[in-house]
């Protein structure tokens, strides 16, 4: 197979679109074989990023998919990289749905763009999953790392599991932590940890006690209804879906193989031909590995050739 | 009143005006040739009368402060600079490739903004911002009649080296992921030519690069104004810090320092929001106030917005 044409910035051109009161920033690719009327929108996760994310990841992919004939954006987040606004929380039940709406307007109204196909790291999954049924243009979902459950996403969340309570309760009484919630900001991170503790610990009593968690779950794998619910509206219309992984990553992959075992079964049976599963080499949660990184950028220019989409 | 902001595009840069604050902020990607630098310079409305260039950190470090950078130079800007920031050629969105990164491209790109940013905005008093492994660049690039900024570099690329490995473990242990001992990164980066840091990748051009460099090589011999922003331990400044500013004594600089109300956690993603940092007010304050710039209208209503 020839090697696909190199794209520079020759073929970008910055961009600033409103989402609500905030303007966020993009880099817009441009093909430079003929175009298919399809962009590919590049959503990264939680943890403050920037428009090029980790290694180059989006502009990398940005660049490979326009020699295929896309149109790419990647942007900031507001509170993220060049945009405005700002952004402390970032969590799976709230995962920027609004500003990834704005992208897809900025491209429909100011590019001519009727048709996109989501590429979501993690966070930026969840918020392609959650914003694709309202948006009639959506092809595809390329979905990395996602996560079948909420929460877990900030530091608190892995401070809150990484220590029994009785260790909290131990360090709450400490004089030195009573000294550190003097500062506001470290009484609101502390705050966090507490509540996301609570509820673990909740959680944990929950199923101790029989009674399931405020999402779909069986044979003990907890699918959030905030992932499941758009899901079924997803697959209701047959939008072909990339479910990526890292090799190494077996958390992520695990709980996800479970949830197609239990409450994803239903969806993956209809779903065949139109969903699949990759797996790239290393590590994609985190922060990728370099050889995930390579991988990811060929295997979503091979997943849009199979899916063909057009607009 | 909707106070939402303008932008202006065409085809190879945008330009958003602040609705509040009339901070214009215009990205671009500069230059002629075949690998240009995305830039991004952010202008106060009136008369400008000098700028600084901000030469980031790289890897994990790029990320890890984008949004403070962001945050910093728009306070800049509200004190009545003009701010010149751009990404390295092989990082961020500019062009080339990752494995020509060196310290002596990244000089370059830094003169490169530098002369975009007086073409730009008609300034002639430039003073470059090195930030950690950026103090590189800005060193180097300063030599020709800049003035000096730097926020915490490392004293060699040895120990910067060193600092980039041992973060990568400590993220990675923290995280669970089972990672390689620093000499094994380093074995890797002989048998390998490039190894994974935090996602990012450095190459072994780049390491040999950093390695054999020390801040004094970037700094060369002409005494020049320098500010330094440095960080306290036990009401004393650091070591390396102490032993900076001796260094450029020595050489005949004229140092002034300010010290940070608290360090900046440069390796990693903090997940609180970078507009809160008072530290990154502080620093603000400290370089408008270095550049003779405390008559600047918007000073002390910064600390609001940014």
């Amino acid at each position: 197979m020839p090697d696909a044409p190199v794209v520079t910035t020759r073929s970008e051109k910055p961009v600033y679109f409103s989402s609500g009161d905030e303007t966020l920033f993009g880099i817009l690719t441009e093909p430079v074989v003929a175009p298919r009327g399809v962009a590919v929108i590049l959503i990264y996760g939680g943890g403050h990023n920037v428009s090029a994310h980790v290694g180059q990841l989006w502009t990398r992919m940005a660049r490979r998919v326009a020699a295929d004939g896309f149109h790419a954006l990647r942007y900031d987040h507001h509170g993220n990289g060049d945009s405005t606004g700002r952004a402390e929380v970032f969590d799976h039940r709230t995962p920027f749905v609004d500003d990834l709406k704005a992208a897809v307007s900025y491209l429909q109204e100011h590019e001519g763009i009727p048709a996109v196909v989501f590429v979501g790291d993690c966070l930026g999954a969840r918020a392609a999953l959650v914003a694709a049924p309202d948006l009639p243009g959506v092809k595809g979902l390329y979905m990395m790392s996602p996560m079948v459950y909420d929460g877990r996403m900030g530091k608190e969340d892995e401070w809150a599991e990484s220590y029994s309570t009785g260790h909290y309760i131990r360090r709450a009484l400490q004089w030195r932590t009573l000294k550190k919630l003097t500062d506001p900001r470290l009484r609101r991170a502390a705050l966090r940890v507490a509540t996301s503790k609570l509820k673990k610990v909740t959680r944990t009593a929950s199923k101790a006690f029989g009674r399931s968690a405020p999402a779909a779950s069986e044979a003990g794998v907890e699918v959030s209804s905030n992932f499941l619910v758009p899901l079924e509206q997803v697959a209701a219309r047959r939008i072909p879906i990339n479910w990526v992984f890292g090799s190494t990553d077996s958390e992520r992959r695990g709980e996800f193989d479970a949830a197609l075992a239990g409450p994803l079964a239903r969806l993956w049976e209809n779903a065949e031909g139109v969903w699949e599963i990759s797996e790239v080499t290393g590590r994609i949660t985190v922060h990728p590995d370099l050889s995930a990184q390579n991988d990811l950028v060929e295997d979503l220019a091979g997943w849009l050739q199979r899916i063909d989409p057009v607009s | 009143m909707e106070l939402n902001d303008s932008s202006v595009m065409s085809n190879r840069s945008a330009v958003r005006i602040d609705a509040l604050t009339g901070l214009r902020e215009e990205a671009e990607f500069v230059g002629e040739g075949d690998e240009r630098l995305f830039a991004l310079r952010y202008t106060p409305p009136g008369a400008l009368t000098a700028g600084v260039v901000v030469c980031e950190p790289l890897l994990a470090q790029f990320i890890a402060h984008y949004r403070t950078g962001t945050v910093l130079a728009r306070l800049l800007a509200r004190h009545g600079l003009a701010v010149q920031r751009f990404h390295y050629r092989g990082t961020g969105n500019s062009d080339g490739s990752v494995d020509s990164l060196d310290l002596d491209s990244m000089t370059e790109d830094a003169i490169a903004a530098a002369e975009r940013l007086k073409e730009a905005t008609g300034v002639e008093r430039v003073a470059y911002l090195g930030i950690k492994i950026g103090g590189y660049p800005a060193a180097a690039a300063s030599q020709d009649g800049g003035e000096l900024i730097l926020d915490s570099p490392p004293l060699t690329g040895r120990i910067y080296i060193r600092n980039a490995f041992r973060s990568h473990a400590v993220v990675m242990m923290q995280s669970g992921v089972p990672t390689a001992s620093t000499a094994e990164l380093q074995q890797a980066l002989q048998e390998t030519d490039d190894v994974n840091l935090l996602g990012c990748r450095l190459s072994k051009h780049l390491h040999d690069s950093l390695e054999s460099r020390t801040l004094t090589d970037q700094l060369g011999d002409t005494p020049r104004r320098t500010l330094l922003i440095a960080s306290e331990r036990a009401g004393e400044l650091k070591p390396e810090a102490k032993e900076l500013q001796a260094l450029l004594e020595e050489r005949g600089f004229d140092v002034s320092i300010t010290v940070r109300a608290k360090e900046d956690p440069l390796w990693y993603v903090e997940h609180s929001a970078p507009e809160d940092r008072p530290e990154t007010h502080q620093v603000a304050n400290a370089i408008a106030g270095w550049m003779n710039l405390e008559s600047n209208r918007e000073a002390e209503r910064s600390s609001t917005h940014a």
